[in-house]
């Protein structure tokens, strides 16, 4: 049967986010260049600008072992994954990759696209400061904006102007206005919407040309306003960690043998990859482009409040719980990822004091259904627990 | 006879001194600066701070085997057993006080460096909060291959290292002497260009050092550099050195390979494998690690910008372009026909692209590799008869190819 209203859209979202390939290769055939990324950092407007379409580089959840000669076994799954597409050939139609210095997992995997998949001519790694909150960061990241757009434009062969910056940083903040509007939804006592389903939508948005992905945001939204909520009220679930774009681990929160609902998400899969703007109508773009990307939830590998030992993250996080309200924590990293569990060490206290329960999820290439349904059950079980 | 002290009686006696300062610094009217080891720690020294690198506390510890009981203790507060086994190592000991020496005083302030590795920065971030101690970051960009991008990422250190100064006279209320940096800078320099002299002593055959001495006598250059005293030390190893290869003394009699290591040492495995390799007439000599500290100041530069030139060019911050040429430069400059390549299951940063390296590695020298796999500080990842049985069968395909 044919799915209507809003519910048809959220499909197409979630079968381009199936099928990022032929969505690509669509664009493709439309002319368009296409560009994969490999961090969120990477300031995805000058691509655009350029007339390229960024696509992020996610990876295709199949347990193998052919990445291991390549990369230590002790680096993540995802980064892993992500270096597999490379060395499968998954992505050969790419005509650039870029990536911004970020954590040493994804750098490894950057690197095998460069040496071994045939991407040595047409890559980019972007100089990036690790600590971004500080004076000279801004300075920097000016300057390496200013490196990749001479990059840029000599692969596109065109010129890129303050014009095609400042409309590009327009259609991307449109964007992140547009999925916080969304995500808005789930604070609501019955959403017309699901936590996986926005999961699904903002991993769309992460390989899709946003004007047409902001026409379907906006298309969406309209009718979700005009739609009354299904979900019934269950235990609100907020995950907290880093990449993950295997939408089983999202959908499994909400097929629990108890009433549950997954309420946000704060990685860079999900939040932490639209929850800044890019200043805008700033005489000097790549400025703003920095000043917008310094403005991120920053990764937890980037994350220090300069003179002291502070993460801007978990100020966020607060924020976020706040704001969403969640009955209960899941920790959710890669494993072998250092950055994130040493964070959530810290983090632990701050939920104690505030009466939140929590449990850690380790990820690996494929999702351990049983064991992890096992323990989100268990931590209903407390959460219902300590409000009884 | 002379007296004039040996270099391990020096080393002993340098590192007594420094480290009851350290305990006594409060009373002295001093601060205790904890610093990373590759990290531009001059200006701690011209400030008057402390520098103590609880890293090398850490290699005491794994050395003296205490990495597992250390790691379980850290790993009951909830974290990995995948994180750093230096990170480990002092977390345990911060919980446990259980220390292989007299351990470390607690910090007045930190000062993190991540050319080394993000780990780092992490760590200190726990003790910053830990002991509600200021902390400075200083961010040096991965040194790519690009003019242009290289001397943006040096302005960036050296805007950076000026913001530090800064921040060092807020916390000390003191004002910084950049006269007293430039005499600091000299001393490090002269003591690192020594250490240099000292590790390429290796090019001798027999080679006078193997990698366990320079891993004795890489200690000073870490955590006295910029001294009076870490120039003599290094006066007096090279002189040391240099008597042993007039006199044609060699680590081994009958010196047969002559092996690069690639990556930090198992540090509990540290005497047992210079012994396993010395059976088959295997003598390691150096490695990228122990030349981290070869740095070459230029003087005749200002002296922030002759740090960030140097610090953040280490090798690993570096491209594997740069790992690759650093090491067939060693290879070249050594005479070496044997690489061992450990795959740090504890040190993500230094295991970078390994793999990598080893192939552009054998394709350049033509010198087949042995890689094995374990961790630098926990036992508990380490397989002896594996290990063992990898490191004789890589000795039989040498021997068959000197046929």
């Amino acid at each position: 049967m044919e799915t209507k209203g809003s519910k048809a859209i959220i499909d197409r979202f979630r079968s381009i986010t199936d099928n990022t390939h032929e969505y690509a290769k669509s664009l493709k055939a439309k002319g368009r260049l296409v560009a994969g990324y490999m961090c969120t950092h990477a300031p995805e407007e000058i691509l655009y600008a350029a007339g390229i379409v960024p696509l992020r580089i996610l990876s295709p959840h199949v347990s193998q072992a052919t990445t291991r000669g390549y990369i230590h076994e002790t680096y993540c799954s995802f980064s892993h994954d992500c270096a597999y597409q490379g060395l499968h050939h998954s992505y050969d139609y790419l005509d650039l990759i870029v990536t911004s210095s970020s954590c040493i997992h994804m750098g490894e995997a950057f690197n095998v696209w460069v040496r071994f998949a045939g991407f040595k001519e047409k890559s980019f790694l972007i100089p990036y400061p690790h600590i971004i909150h500080t004076k000279p960061a801004s300075a920097f990241m000016t300057e390496s904006f200013g490196q990749l757009k001479e990059f840029v434009e000599k692969l596109s062969q065109k010129a890129i102007t303050n014009d095609d910056i400042e409309k590009a940083i327009k259609t991307y903040n449109h964007t992140r206005r547009l999925l916080k509007r969304l995500w808005a939804f789930l604070r609501h006592e019955k959403p017309p919407i699901t936590g996986p389903e926005v999961a699904a939508v903002t991993l769309a948005a992460q390989v899709m040309d946003k004007e047409e992905c902001n026409g379907m945001l906006e298309e969406l939204i309209t009718l979700l306003q005009t739609e009354p909520g299904e979900a019934p009220p269950g235990v609100r679930l907020m995950v907290s960690g880093g990449a993950c774009d295997d939408l089983v681990v999202f959908d499994l929160m909400e097929r629990l043998n108890y009433a549950t609902n997954l309420i946000f998400i704060d990685s860079c899969t999900a939040a932490r990859y639209f929850w800044f703007e890019v200043p805008e109508d700033m005489p000097n773009k790549l400025r703003a482009l920095a000043e917008g990307y310094i403005s991120k939830i920053p990764c937890p590998a980037k994350d220090n409040v300069p003179g002291t030992g502070e993460k801007k993250r978990f100020r966020f996080i607060q924020q976020f719980i706040e704001e969403f309200k969640p009955d209960g924590v899941v920790f959710l990293y890669q494993r072998f990822c250092s950055p994130q569990p040493m964070d959530i060490v810290a983090l632990k206290p701050i939920l104690d004091r505030l009466g939140i329960p929590y449990t850690e999820l380790e990820l690996d290439s494929t999702v351990p259904i049983s064991q992890f349904t096992t323990q989100l059950e268990a931590l209903v079980e407390i959460i219902e627990g300590v409000a009884a | 006879m002379s007296d004039k002290m040996s270099s391990k009686d020096l080393s002993k006696k340098i590192t007594k001194e420094y480290m009851d300062e350290a305990f006594h610094a409060h009373d002295l009217g001093k601060m205790v600066g904890y610093t990373t080891a590759v990290s531009p720690v001059e200006l701690f020294v011209a400030h008057d701070i402390i520098p103590i690198y609880p890293e090398n506390h850490a290699v005491a510890c794994l050395s003296g085997r205490m990495g597992t009981e250390l790691s379980l203790a850290t790993e009951s507060m909830g974290y990995t057993s995948h994180l750093c086994a230096y990170a480990r190592s002092d977390l345990g000991y911060r919980k446990t006080g259980k220390t292989a020496t007299g351990g470390i005083p607690d910090p007045d302030l930190l000062l993190a460096c991540n050319a080394q590795c993000f780990t780092l920065t992490k760590w200190f971030q726990v003790l910053a909060r830990k002991g509600n101690v200021p902390m400075f970051v200083w961010d040096t960009p991965e040194y790519i291959k690009d003019k242009k991008a290289r001397e943006e990422i040096i302005k960036y250190c050296v805007m950076q290292l000026r913001e530090m100064i800064a921040w060092m006279e807020e916390v000390t209320k003191r004002k910084f002497d950049y006269d007293r940096l430039k005499e600091v800078m000299k001393y490090s320099a002269e003591s690192s260009l020594l250490y240099k002299k000292f590790l390429d002593m290796a090019q001798y055959k027999p080679s006078p050092i193997s990698i366990f001495d320079a891993l004795i006598g890489m200690a000073i250059a870490v955590y006295r550099r910029g001294t009076q005293e870490c120039v003599e030390y290094y006066q007096t190893l090279v002189d040391e050195c240099q008597a042993k290869v007039d006199r044609g003394i060699g680590v081994l009699k009958n010196e047969k390979y002559r092996l690069y290591w690639e990556n930090l040492p198992v540090w509990f495995k540290f005497s047992d494998h210079a012994k396993l390799l010395g059976s088959y007439g295997g003598v390691i000599l150096t490695s990228l690690y122990v030349h981290a500290w070869s740095l070459e100041f230029d003087l005749d530069k200002d002296p922030l910008l002759a740090m960030a030139e140097q610090y953040a060019s280490v090798f690993s911050n570096s491209t594997i372009e740069d790992r690759a040429d650093m090491a067939v430069d060693l290879f070249k400059r050594y005479d070496m026909n044997g690489m061992i390549m450990f795959m740090n299951r504890s040190c993500k940063a230094v295991s970078f692209a390994v793999p990598s390296l080893r192939d552009i590695l054998v394709k350049r020298t033509g010198i087949p590799a042995l890689v094995f796999e374990s961790d630098m500080g926990d036992p508990r990842f380490y397989s002896e008869t594996q290990i063992r049985t990898r490191i004789e069968a890589y000795f039989e395909t040498l021997d068959r190819l000197r046929l």
